[in-house]
């Protein structure tokens, strides 16, 4: 069985730092995208991908229309998108979903938050 | 006019600078596990400082949310939120970038605290400086000292209303 791939979006270095290392806890193999634009052409090149962790406000591309153009691509329909933000309202956590984010994670968040979201998403033990 | 009539005919300036500290007191009990301590209302820090800040716009007015601080207290938050020791060398680049995630995540919280009351419509990315906002015609400046750990920090908020 092949090593579990995620995707890292986000356009801070220290939040890619952060999700990158708490996901390699987990068993994940990370790659690293500093926005939506990035994302889509990493996401091209490479092998595929089970989990994107996807920052909201983003230059070039954000991260609600990377969700919007990867389910609309109809590519990459097994990869789990979750949005790891600051944005809290409950509107835009809708829009998220609509759009088709399979999860929702607030920032600030602790480590045992986002672990207990990728457990209920079928990652880790 | 004293400042407690104005406050009182506007009472959004109290608000923001309570919503930014409780934020600030969130982010660094999840984010950066540290004690948080509010000394309370100050003047503008002197001395060299980094600051980090980040645009709100709501329907009435346009905010900046900063976080300032020297070197060393600016350092200690970005090691706490990194979780790197004092004894590892943080890269080129580091604190500025982590410095501003912090202010990003401030400036997310307050948001949220304050569209339950006034519908805010807008967070910017975050942007990260040395030194102040500038005094000046139509901002209300103001300064809250706070510890976060062994850090001294400045929160910010600088306010002025749309036409």
């Amino acid at each position: 069985m092949r090593d579990m791939r995620a995707l890292v979006i986000d356009d801070s270095k220290a939040m890619r730092m952060i999700l990158g290392r708490l996901l390699k806890t987990v068993g994940f193999e990370v790659s690293e995208a500093c926005h939506g634009r990035d994302a889509l052409e990493k996401l091209g090149d490479g092998p595929p991908v089970d989990l994107a962790l996807v920052d909201w406000n983003m230059p070039e591309m954000n991260g609600l229309d990377f969700v919007k153009a990867v389910r609309g691509s109809g590519n990459h329909a097994a990869m789990k998108l979750m949005m790891v933000t600051t944005e809290s309202e409950l509107a835009r956590v809708q829009a998220a979903i609509e759009a088709g984010a399979d999860e929702y994670v607030m920032k600030p968040f602790t480590p045992e938050v986002l672990k207990d979201k990728l457990v209920q998403m079928g990652f880790g033990a | 006019m004293s400042a407690a009539l104005l406050r009182a005919i506007d009472p959004a300036p109290v608000a923001w600078a309570a919503a930014v500290g409780s934020a600030l007191e969130q982010v660094a009990s999840t984010a950066l596990e540290l004690p948080v301590t509010r000394i309370g209302a100050v003047g503008a820090p002197e001395g060299p400082v980094l600051g980090a800040y980040i645009a709100v716009l709501t329907p009435g007015e346009s905010l900046q949310i900063g976080i300032v601080a020297d070197a060393a207290s600016s350092e200690t938050l970005v090691r706490a939120l990194l979780r790197i020791a004092e004894s590892e060398e943080l890269a080129p680049g580091d604190v500025p970038d982590a410095f501003g995630e912090i202010a990003n995540m401030v400036g997310g919280v307050a948001k949220a605290a304050m569209s339950v009351q006034i519908g805010v419509v807008g967070l910017g990315l975050p942007l990260v400086t040395t030194g102040l906002i500038a005094a000046r015609e139509g901002i209300e400046l103001g300064y809250e000292a706070v510890e976060v750990g062994a850090a001294r920090v400045t929160l910010v908020v600088a306010r002025s209303r749309l036409r």
